[in-house]
């Protein structure tokens, strides 16, 4: 039965929907969350196969979950190998593919509708990067999702560009690549336009900005207002820069201060956001003024102990992320990721992957060889 | 008393003490308590000096290198021994592998070190070991020829597996060259404890030789050694050994040895004999060393159906709990934790997955018709699978673990082995041997299907 037609998904989503559509900084229903979560987990135990023998081989069910945090975690890992749909493959409407080196299995996140993940990224987006203005003029360092196919983030930077960008919004990226002079042409309008900019893209985009940038002296003081969002890691395409230095190159050479600079943390298998709050406390919205990443309302986020994902560990400690989310309605709302996490009180701070020990001689490589 | 009790030890060797008293000491990371010498620059290049003038004005006699690394192996040997009484403490203190197995690690060790298996290597390596030393006849004509050791070997060795690195420096030392060892931080005392104890049983056999700890990739360090070198030893990972790869220079050559993992293949004719001892062989060799490096084992290939692999992994399991008592390991570090979950978790998904455990993930097995491939993580976690005929496992277009073998464990009947092993042959499989002896290999055994010491040296045909 194809999503438009099964009233069990149709019932679900709305419901997602209500709750999306009361925003970040909305209102919360007590045991709505729960509820939903439980329904969810329900559907998804029927109806995606892979997961319902994870769910069996850990002795949970809908008929015996006790608690939400209960709810098997599915490894990010796991959709680079299944196919993980509570539907058939004649429902699927968009799919994400994550980046990877040639010959490496990719993540395949499948789903049946973007209006769960289109109201997700708009409600978060603006809640923390646009918050005061409807439209901003955009500069996206980042191809189209047509020019990078299956990209969750060129297709969510195209979507915030078509509906929060002005029409002079553009992109610094020609055929995939940095388009430097381009970049640097439209940094310079916007300062002489005066109208705030907001420059979206990879820390590793911005990097090979920021060098190509002190390689010409160049410096642009972009007008007040004009913001920063950077996502994702390095990923072996520039130099690792650590987060203080990358923020203050960008308030050289950008003259956007740090506190106007948002780190957005996302990934393929997840359909929902998070940003940090730094840019709302500068711009005098209410939110805690921190770089803490703290779940939406229709995400709960636990960071957990790398052997046993029931497990929260406590606060100030250090753990696995652990999301569920409930914009990943047809695939798995419960994730187990890859990335290592400090629990900060009703947050987290991402530190890294969770890759394995060092590991040395003629052992194997832990991302590489030795597959299994 | 072990050696980090012993104020006068650092974790180094040099022939003459002297040459590094007045070099700063550094600590170890992750070593509490023990330090090394910064030997650095001009000091590396006068060290290395050192060792090649040590070597050109009187090189170790062949005999008495082979003596000496005899003895060594029978105090090896010698559970009471002063040797095995320092070794034992500091090497589990270092590793966090159990004592006992410590013991049985370096118990495997000892026999490596024999005069027969030097004197094996040396022949099967060289046909003539006096090549080293002058020509000999070249078989089969009537040319001679001349083997040339490097004029300085340099030698990365492993951190997380001590056998390794005790099998690197045998081989090392039987070329009589000028040599230097670069210790690992995860064991960075083992080499230079043995070097001590061969000078005490005679120094003339480590002449030119130096083992110490430095940080790897430091330049100030590494430059001027891998300048001098003419052939460079490594050990590690794609990305380690690609570093090092990058800085070396013609006509330097580099002998990589990079990440693999072992196979047990279970014929279905095994299933009549003792299927228990089988099992228990085949945690022996998961468990040892805790799994880490390229002979340890990764996967069961069992010959038979879904419900033999699955038959098998049970009797594992039960086997690898019996080798956690026996050898107990605390669950893996907290680092490997999460991708040991991972791993299981996503193989739990497979269907027909079976799942055994450890509840602390000290050990895991998975049995499954057709796994997907996933990232290895180590940590006593061995998937079991089925193929209908062992063929299909040299085949499997999908597993590229296959390509990655380095060392299969058969059990199968006399009548079969030798057409599987001449499959494993094809499939570029380094060595065959049976169920248990995995972790015991030959000192001359091909790692990574490279001779033991073939690669390190230089030939000189005399055709008159």
């Amino acid at each position: 039965m194809s999503a438009e037609r099964d009233p069990e998904v149709l019932a679900l989503d709305a419901r997602i929907l209500a709750l999306i559509a009361r925003g970040e900084g909305g209102p919360r229903v007590d045991g709505e969350f729960e509820g939903l979560a439980r329904d969810l987990f329900g559907h998804q135990y029927q109806h995606n196969v892979p997961y319902r023998r994870l769910c069996d081989a850990d002795g949970v069910s809908p008929d015996t979950l006790r608690r939400i945090e209960d709810i098997p975690a599915c490894p990010t890992e796991a959709f680079k190998r299944y196919e993980l749909v509570t539907f058939p493959p004649t429902g699927a409407a968009l799919a994400f593919v994550s980046s990877g080196t040639t010959g490496e299995a990719r993540s395949r996140h499948v789903l049946d509708t973007s209006a769960l993940y289109d109201a997700a990224l708009f409600a978060s987006y603006r809640h923390f990067v646009q918050p005061d203005r409807d439209r901003l003029r955009l500069l996206l360092l980042f191809p189209t999702f047509a020019d990078a196919p299956g990209s969750s983030l060129g297709y969510m930077l195209d979507h915030v560009r078509a509906r929060l960008g002005t029409p002079d919004s553009a992109r610094g990226v020609v055929v995939g690549r940095l388009d430097v002079d381009g970049t640097l042409a439209e940094l310079r309008r916007a300062a002489r336009d005066g109208a705030p900019l907001v420059v979206l893209g990879t820390a590793f985009s911005f990097v090979h900005l920021l060098d190509a940038m002190a390689e010409r002296d160049a410096r642009v003081a972009l007008p007040p207002g004009s913001r920063v969002m950077e996502t994702g890691g390095y990923k072996g395409r520039s130099r690792e820069v650590p987060r203080d230095a990358l923020y203050g190159a960008i308030a050289t050479r950008l003259g956007v201060a740090p506190a106007m600079i948002v780190n957005e943390y996302g990934m393929t298998e997840m359909g929902s956001q998070f940003y940090d709050g730094t840019l709302r406390a500068a711009l005098g919205c209410p939110g805690r003024p921190d770089r803490v990443k703290r779940p939406p309302p229709w995400v709960r986020s636990w960071v957990v102990e790398p052997s046993d994902p029931t497990r929260e560990v406590s606060d100030g400690a250090t753990g696995v992320l652990k999301h569920l989310d409930l914009v990943n309605r047809g695939s798995v709302c419960c994730l187990l990721t890859g990335d290592r996490a400090r629990r900060v009180g009703d947050g987290f701070e991402v530190l890294g992957r969770a890759a394995g020990a060092e590991l040395r001689g003629c052992s194997l490589a832990l991302e590489r060889l030795g597959r299994l | 008393m072990s050696l980090a009790s012993d104020p006068a030890l650092t974790c180094a060797f040099v022939p003459d003490p002297a040459w590094i008293a007045d070099r700063p000491r550094v600590p170890i990371p992750g070593a509490p308590g023990l330090v090394a010498p910064r030997i650095e620059g001009a000091a590396m290049f006068d060290l290395v000096a050192r060792l090649v003038g040590q070597v050109a004005a009187r090189r170790p006699s062949g005999a008495a290198v082979v003596r000496a690394l005899d003895a060594l192996g029978q105090r090896l040997a010698d559970p009471a021994s002063p040797l095995r009484r320092r070794l034992e403490p500091d090497l589990a203190s270092a590793t966090g592998l159990a004592p006992a197995l410590v013991a049985a690690g370096l118990e495997r060790c000892a026999r490596q070190l024999t005069a027969a298996e030097c004197e094996r290597t040396l022949a099967l390596e060289l046909g003539d070991p006096a090549a080293l030393d002058g020509f000999v006849a070249v078989p089969g004509t009537p040319w001679r020829r001349q083997a040339r050791a490097p004029e300085l070997l340099a030698v990365f060795l492993p951190g997380n597996v001590f056998a390794a690195g005790i099998t690197a420096l045998a081989r090392a030392l039987l070329l009589r060259c000028p040599v230097v060892l670069k210790m690992a931080s995860g064991d960075p005392a083992t080499v230079p404890a043995l070097l001590h104890e061969l000078a005490a049983i005679d120094p003339t056999v480590v002449r030119g030789v130096a083992a110490w700890w430095w940080p790897g990739g430091d330049a100030a360090v590494e430059e001027p050694l891998l300048a001098s070198a003419d052939v460079v030893v490594g050990h590690g990972d794609d990305t380690t050994l690609a570093a090092l790869q990058a800085r070396v220079h013609p006509p330097t050559r580099v002998v990589a040895y990079g990440p693999r993992v072992s196979a047990v293949l279970i014929a279905r004719e095994a299933w009549s004999g003792d299927v228990e001892a089988l099992a228990a062989a085949v945690a022996t060799d998961v468990a040892l060393y805790d799994q880490a490096g390229c002979l340890s084992v990764g996967v069961v290939a069992v010959e038979g159906d879904a419900a033999a692999a699955e038959a098998f992994g049970e009797r594992l399991a039960g086997a690898l709990a019996e080798a956690q008592a026996r050898w107990p390991t605390g669950g893996p570090a907290r680092e490997l934790a999460a991708a040991v979950t991972a791993a299981r978790r996503t193989l739990a998904m497979s269907e027909g997955a079976r799942v055994w455990a450890a509840p602390d993930q000290a050990w895991t097995v998975v049995s499954a018709p057709a796994p997907p491939a996933v990232p290895f993580p180590g940590g006593r976690f061995v998937v079991v699978r089925p193929f209908a005929e062992f063929s299909q496992l040299w085949t499997s277009a999908v597993d590229d673990w296959v390509t990655q073998l380095q060392a299969v464990a058969l059990a199968a009947p006399p009548a079969r082995a030798e057409g599987i092993a001449r499959d494993a042959a094809r499939a570029g499989v380094a060595r065959v041997c049976g169920v248990g002896q995995l972790q015991a290999p030959s000192l001359g055994w091909p790692q990574d299907g490279r001779p033991a010491l073939g690669d390190l040296v230089s030939w000189t045909w005399w055709e008159a």
